[in-house]
């Protein structure tokens, strides 16, 4: 299954690649069927890079983020698929080909790759101190003693904006406000100084001016360390700001992916465009004529199916303003490559471009 | 934390008179008196000049204040909880070996039942839904739907007919009566397993629910996750965070675990014949021997407020989140 590490070194080498999702299936074995939450989901990520996965809730975008980490919970487990990351070492390692709860998984997590979540207010424990949770970070991955672990945890406490660093150390979750614990979760994060942080929803809980500064903060830090980061949203507004490259899920899998210009100026996919249709606007020419036509804002035909009732064919079918009778629905789509950089797995494109076809195959 | 200790010690005087007053009161309730119940149970006909005599040696025919006063103030001066009049005995001498072992086997009970519960309620939470965890669940049922004296009846006969063990009691007879040794220690010990393997049983099945609930609860929340990313490895991730949170609940609970411990275990006294409070206030409570019934009373209460006191103090040592204020 593993391939050799010469073959993996050189297939990451040629475009400096850190992250390499390779059609990883993540699938819940319940006691009512399987749930397919990630169903064939490739992308790709290079150093000091910033990639948004997007989608609609429950289109598996926080499976996938788990998936790297290997910190799906039960039943969930990863069925088929490769993950290779790049090693601080140079190294180039299969994620889902380790032990979830062996030692190698473990030095990844928090030493290589750190993950911040959607709710600040619960991801820190209620009874331990922040200091404590920062302190341990640091504690399992750097060879440092605990008087030099608290020293670093004030300095990191300091450098995510939170003031008096040495005495709000020993502060409980519970005595700061929201915006105040997701900084702690990303000083937590940032301990070790990792190559890749994955961002699962990191503003979502949060008031709207903490949310800026938050993503503010976040890119401040990326622009310092040269990490890469995985910021997973829902808010396109988000990631127009930061992305550079953009992966758009829908039922588990990736329907587009590109770069944020490709995806915002030219997208391909019927789910993209409707996506970026059903965004507010009060800049432009549309929504003025809307205002005064009191137009409906866009909104994508029904809903996300039951994971128990995935459509046939091409699982967003059901909702496509273009689906073809007969073809949509019973063929399942490649990734076919709409220009460098740029694919999508519909059917529209499959036959504007061959090569796409045989160069990006996806089962 | 001194502080909250010490105002927490302060509430407990206006706390204990109202319930020394409730307890006198509770035990005056039923109709008549002891004399009147004495008199029902006499063989042959007490006269009436007899009666009040006793009456007024006993001073019942004083009103209840006064009664209550004269009570309670030999209780705070001297120590005194009055006669019992059953017994013809001062209380004290009756209860204080008695409340000694119930203390005894209460304190054992409980650490038999945290003992076997957490590991057990921690491994049916971590391992759910596995064979393991319903095992565990089944005799977790059965311990607790099984009343406490069948079980006593079981196991007595059980340690007799099979260990040739001396049922009933906590002593061997030849140490019934005897002075304090080692020997009557080692013999009180070789009684008390039965008594807290019973008392404990339906304690252990609760708390093993209670445990894998708590803990449940606990495992999927967020931190427990947000630990895991950062590399910790998992039994140290289980025992740091989620299960120390899911003790607190278990701390609280400590305040009416202990008093239930102490009173309710009257029928299983009773029946393996133990020398505890249980019976005693039973039998109290039936021929209305009042000073008897109120000390008990009290004491019990005393020691629910004690057990609170203690497992608030514990708790706001172990929950920050516990405001002092």
């Amino acid at each position: 299954m593993l391939p050799t590490r010469t073959k993996l070194d050189q297939q990451l080498t040629a475009d400096e690649r850190l992250l390499d999702v390779k059609d990883v299936k993540t699938h819940f074995f319940t006691d009512e069927g399987v749930v397919k939450a990630v169903d064939g989901v490739s992308l790709s990520l290079k150093r000091g890079q910033t990639l948004c996965v997007v989608g609609e809730s429950g289109c598996g975008k926080s499976v996938a983020a788990r998936s790297i980490l290997r910190i799906v919970p039960p039943p969930g487990r990863i069925v088929s698929g490769a993950i290779q990351f790049r090693q601080r070492d140079g190294h180039v390692i299969d994620l889902t080909a380790m032990n979830p709860r062996g030692r190698d998984i473990r030095r990844i997590r928090g030493g290589e790759i750190s993950m911040i979540f959607q709710e600040p207010m619960s991801s820190l424990s209620p009874v331990h101190t922040v200091g404590s949770q920062i302190m341990e970070a640091i504690l399992l991955h750097l060879p440092v003693t605990k008087r030099e672990a608290r020293k670093r945890a004030v300095s990191l406490l300091d450098m995510v904006g939170i003031p008096r660093p040495g005495e709000l150390i020993d502060a409980y979750s519970f005595e700061l406000s929201g915006g105040m614990r997701q900084r702690a979760m990303i000083a937590i994060a940032l301990a070790c100084e990792p190559q890749l942080l994955i961002a699962d929803e990191p503003t979502t809980a949060l008031d709207v001016t903490t949310q800026a500064n938050i993503l503010d903060l976040i890119r401040d830090l990326q622009r310092e360390s040269g990490m890469a980061v995985l910021f997973i949203t829902h808010d396109l507004g988000v990631v127009a700001e930061i992305a550079d490259d953009v992966v758009v899920m829908y039922l588990g899998r990736d329907v587009e992916s590109g770069t944020v210009d490709a995806i915002f100026h030219d997208p391909k996919h019927p789910y993209t465009r409707a996506l970026l249709q059903s965004i507010p606007r009060y800049d432009s020419r549309d929504s003025r004529s809307a205002a005064h036509d009191k137009r409906r804002l866009y909104s994508i035909k029904g809903t996300v199916p039951h994971p128990f009732d995935r459509p046939t064919g091409c699982p967003f079918h059901p909702r496509c303003e273009d689906f073809i009778a007969g073809t949509c629905d019973s063929i399942d789509p490649q990734r076919f490559s709409a220009s460098r950089d740029h694919s999508v797995r519909c059917l529209l494109y499959a036959e504007t471009d061959e090569d796409g076809r045989a160069k990006d195959s996806s089962s | 934390m001194i502080w909250y200790i010490l105002r927490r010690i302060v509430y407990l005087v206006p706390t204990l008179l109202v319930v020394s007053i409730i307890a006198f009161v509770v035990i005056q309730l039923p109709p008549g008196d002891f004399l009147a119940s004495l008199i029902s149970k006499a063989e042959e006909t007490i006269d009436q000049a007899q009666v009040d005599a006793l009456r007024e040696r006993y001073g019942l025919d004083e009103p209840i204040h006064v009664q209550y006063w004269k009570w309670i103030s030999g209780i705070i001066t001297r120590g005194d909880f009055g006669d019992s009049f059953e017994w013809n005995r001062p209380v004290s001498d009756l209860i204080w070996e008695r409340l000694t072992l119930t203390m005894v086997i209460s304190l054992l009970t409980l650490a038999f039942v945290w003992i076997l519960s957490i590991p057990i309620g921690i491994y049916s939470a971590v391992k759910k839904y596995t064979i393991g965890d319903y095992l565990v669940t089944v005799i977790g049922f059965i311990g607790l739907a099984v009343p406490n004296f069948l079980l006593a009846l079981v196991l007595m006969y059980i340690a007799f007919r099979y260990f040739g063990q001396s049922v009933g009691g906590l002593f061997s007879p030849e140490y019934i009566e005897a002075e304090w040794s080692l020997e009557r220690v080692l013999d009180l010990l070789s009684h008390l397993w039965l008594p807290v393997v019973i008392l404990g049983t339906a304690g252990t099945a609760a708390l093993i629910r209670v445990m894998r609930a708590n803990l449940l609860d606990e495992l999927s929340k967020l931190y427990v996750d947000a630990a895991r990313a950062r590399g910790l490895s998992e039994l140290r991730l289980l025992f740091k965070y989620p299960v120390r949170v899911a003790l607190n609940p278990l701390v609280s609970a400590l305040a009416w675990v202990f008093p239930a411990l102490v009173s309710g275990s009257a029928i299983t006294s009773i029946v393996l014949n133990l020398q505890t409070t249980g019976p005693l206030l039973y039998r109290s409570l039936q021929s209305q021997d009042m000073y008897l019934a109120g000390s008990l009373i009290l004491l019990v209460s005393i020691l629910t407020i004690i057990g609170t006191l203690v497992s608030d103090i514990l708790l706001a040592w172990i929950d920050p989140r516990i405001q002092l204020q």
